[in-house]
């Protein structure tokens, strides 16, 4: 999965409508919530074999630290 | 190792009851800041809809008892041959004693039989079939599993976000001795060390109610609490894992069950277990959540009592309960080809309960 991909899939697991890339602010993304992260969560078990817990969340804070924890 | 298997334990029968009451999510708008776009997210990723809820003076007793009377009369059986019932809860009628006792009364059982109440919820119907499954073969020969919850009892319906999640909801089982029957089987976890994730504390001897006043600071004190976020890491890490060891124990493939009932936690949370296990989506129900509520330990036999119950005979099951505890208990069942499952019944409020 390349960079564009990752970010179209990510904006359809926040079923959001804002534009987002790398830098964006979790925290500025209205649906960014317990439910999303619940889909991210599964997202990276799902898509990259990469376990988290909502622990984890306290230290991402951006897109790009998600794609991080993808090997993005 | 907290795995076993049980030989000569036979499931004659399970009948289930609901409130008529019907809540719905969409109605709730206050609860989520007016906020209809993560309402309509909750409803479509978690399954959150309907759910059932009690009359305040209508305990979760009143609704095993209509349950338990359905399965005596279809099943037609001389409730003096009742050896034990057990009823798994967290809504008992009193401190003391326990409820299994007022049950005993309520239904008219002899005195030779043996009353137990076990606190669980979510992980409860299997728990049950657990304890059960020893007493039949420690000689017991027919016992009364009564699982049930009235978790709304727990919520301030009109401030915590949690209230949309439980339903409240009886059920009924039958497990008899049967020297033919097939083989069951459990695994069994817990985690204490999690113990708060979802907890009431007050009401009980550490967190004394005072005086009569039910609110505390503007909170209700009955109010219970949920880490979401810890019970959602919880099911994802250890479900799929503890259901991979029972399969190994018992020498089954995933693939060797008819269909897969799991505790309606939450439709994402299910829809995952399904995924890492690799099983067929279309064998596991998952609608009860949305129609009902979370039922807590009652929502595995009420799930098999409104979906399954003319395609549950003859049939082999992996089944799974998880939550409070944290608890997580699965089982391998063969139900009996000609056992009565009862559809779900709506509870009929009687004259005096008490």
């Amino acid at each position: 999965m390349n960079r564009e991909e990752f970010l179209e899939k990510f904006t359809d697991v926040l079923q959001t409508e804002d534009n987002i890339n790398f830098d964006t602010n979790l925290d500025d993304i209205e649906e960014w919530d317990s439910l999303s992260k619940m889909a991210t969560v599964a997202f990276l078990d799902k898509e990259f074999g990469v376990k988290i817990t909502f622990d984890d969340f306290k230290n991402i804070k951006t897109i790009k630290d998600i794609a991080k924890k993808a090997g993005i | 190792m907290p795995k076993s298997s049980f030989n000569n334990v036979k499931i004659s029968g399970i009948s289930t009851v609901i409130p008529q009451k019907e809540f719905c999510i969409l109605d709730d708008k206050e609860l989520y800041g007016g906020n209809e776009k993560k309402i309509k997210r909750l409803v479509n990723s978690s399954g959150f809809l309907n759910r059932r809820i009690a009359d305040s003076d209508v305990m979760t007793s009143d609704m095993v008892i209509q349950a338990a009377q359905d399965l005596i009369k279809n099943l037609d059986i001389d409730k003096s041959t009742i050896d034990a019932i057990l009823f798994l809860s967290y809504t008992p009628d009193y401190l003391m004693p326990a409820t299994s006792y007022v049950l005993h009364k309520r239904l008219g059982l002899s005195q030779n039989c043996l009353c137990m109440d076990i606190p669980q919820a979510c992980s409860g119907y299997v728990l049950g079939l657990f304890q059960a499954s020893m007493l039949i073969n420690s000689g017991y020969k027919r016992v009364l599993l009564l699982v049930g919850d009235s978790f709304s009892k727990f919520t301030d319906m009109f401030s915590n976000h949690t209230a949309p999640v439980f339903g409240d909801a009886g059920s009924a089982t039958l497990v008899e001795y049967d020297e033919k029957a097939e083989k069951i089987y459990f695994n069994i976890n817990s985690d204490g060390s999690n113990f708060d994730a979802l907890m009431c504390k007050n009401g009980a001897f550490r967190h004394p109610v005072n005086k009569s006043d039910f609110y505390e600071n503007g909170q209700y004190i009955y109010d219970s609490g949920m880490d979401g976020g810890r019970i959602f890491d919880f099911t994802m890490s250890n479900i799929t894992p503890s259901l991979k060891e029972l399969l190994e124990f018992s020498n089954h493939s995933k693939d060797d069950f008819d269909y897969y009932v799991f505790h309606q936690a939450n439709k994402f949370i299910l829809q995952n277990i399904a995924r890492q296990l690799e099983i067929d989506e279309n064998k596991m129900p998952v609608e009860t959540l949305s129609k009902y509520g979370n039922q807590c330990g009652a929502s595995i036999p009420c799930t098999i009592s409104d979906q399954l119950n003319d395609k549950i005979q003859g049939k082999k099951i992996l089944m799974a309960g998880f939550g409070v505890g944290l608890s997580w208990a699965s089982a391998i069942v063969n139900f009996e080809k000609n056992m009565y499952c009862s559809t779900i019944n709506e509870y009929i409020k009687g004259e005096n309960n008490e």
